[in-house]
């Protein structure tokens, strides 16, 4: 019992903790993968990726009005493409994006605004911003998914005018 | 340097040691224990976390967000706005009196959970179902009142509420995000059930056209157990909504 052996305690009482989490983390997740099934938390919801074509909203993916300058942007994340593509909404429309993958992790990311959303297949990822400012902004999958990754590009135009509304 | 470094260092510390040698056994003694001790500690609360975050013994239901303000007219004729509805838990449904048999499944389903509830009392006062119409042209408070007449149900337990399109289309369309669009005689509806807490908070949303009566009594069940649960008990319930423990 010396100076020494204090120390050794002290560093012990370091290393042990530091070993304990990651552990403890591993163990969380495997038995969260295996054991329970992993479920992404959130509430936005889940929808089977097998059965997206008879599923709503994914059945019909596009741009939907809900109210005047309100809009909902049912999007599928897929090898490699966005569908719609291309989505056009006058300045001044908030819109949520409703988006799920059909095949592997994708994201969903569009510049120069809040949208930058992971998508994974069999959870919705759900985000509602507004744009003000017209111009033609890019929309990039920034989750590596494959060869084919870097031409996964979508485009969101804001046009300046506010086109008559239709929907009432 | 290397030789001579130890020596140095080392003398002192044996100097200050030796006088102290029977209090610093038992500090040892002492750092030993409380060494085990923390360790037991962390053991014991990672495990807890573990097996609330794993086997969920306490689940609650979402905090989505303040449900939208309204103020509308009701079968009856009279002024219902959402304030008026606090106080008890709200079964809210879109729809409109000539969906017929596309809506039949949601009709079918909240008239079970309706029946449920009066059961046991609790339809009415506890809780109370409200369909908010979106065909503002066609569904005036009289064709309501038939079609709530139809169903057998009335006005403090089963809420049928009307207004202008203009008014429906911001509160159904642009508040509670419901995507509907009157053609004339045809009506596109996405059919949506959401559930709003006694304190006006949007709890839950259900799909209308895939309604489950037993899901939606369960979660009137979580939404009534969290809110009647003890202060002491409040810590847990908040806890539960940390680690997202929603039912699946």
């Amino acid at each position: 019992m010396n100076r020494k052996y204090l120390g050794y305690l002290f560093e012990i009482a370091w290393i042990l903790p530091s070993v304990a989490v990651p552990i403890a983390f591993m163990v969380a997740i495997v038995i969260t993968a295996f054991a329970v099934g992993i479920a992404v938390p959130g509430d936005a919801g889940r929808v089977d990726p097998k059965a997206l074509s008879t599923t709503a909203p994914f059945d019909q993916p596009g741009l939907r009005e809900l109210a005047p300058g309100r809009y909902e942007a049912v999007v599928i994340a897929q090898l490699f493409n966005f569908s719609p593509g291309e989505i056009e909404i006058p300045a001044g429309s908030k819109v949520t994006f409703i988006v799920t993958s059909r095949d592997v992790i994708h994201g969903y990311k569009i510049e120069k605004s809040p949208i930058n959303m992971m998508v994974i297949p069999g959870q919705i990822s759900r985000m509602t911003t507004t744009f003000d400012t017209p111009g033609e902004y890019y929309i990039y999958c920034h989750e590596y998914c494959g060869a084919g990754h870097h031409l996964m590009v979508g485009k969101l135009i804001v046009t300046p005018a506010k086109t008559a509304s239709t929907n009432r | 340097m290397h030789s001579s470094s130890p020596r140095v260092s080392a003398t002192p510390l044996q100097r200050s040691a030796r006088p102290v040698e029977g209090s610093q056994s038992a500090s040892v003694r002492w750092i030993k224990r409380a060494l085990y001790g923390v360790t037991a500690l962390f053991t014991t609360l990672v495990a807890l976390i573990l097996w609330f975050v794993i086997a969920r013994p306490i689940q609650v239901l979402p905090r989505i967000g303040p449900a939208p303000a309204f103020m509308l007219t009701d079968q009856d004729g009279r002024w219902v706005s959402d304030i008026d509805l606090r106080g008890s838990l709200l079964l809210i449904n879109f729809a409109h009196t000539r969906c017929g048999e596309r809506c039949a499944t949601m009709e079918r389903g909240l008239l079970t959970v309706a029946d449920s509830l009066r059961a046991n009392g609790r339809l009415g006062t506890q809780v109370r179902l409200v369909t908010i119409t979106v065909d503002a042209d066609h569904d005036t408070p009289a064709v309501l009142r038939t079609y709530a007449a139809r169903l057998n149900v009335a006005a403090p337990e089963w809420i049928f509420l009307t207004g202008s399109a203009r008014e429906l289309k911001q509160l159904i369309g642009g508040e509670y995000g419901v995507y509907y669009r009157v053609n004339g005689e045809t009506i596109d509806l996405d059919q949506r059930v959401v559930l709003v807490d006694e304190t006006g908070l949007l709890r839950a949303e259900y799909d209308g056209t895939r309604l489950d009566p037993a899901i939606i009594l369960r979660d009137i069940g979580l939404v009534e157990q969290e809110a009647n649960s003890s202060d002491a008990a409040r810590p847990i319930y908040e806890a539960a909504h940390l680690f997202v423990c929603y039912p699946r």
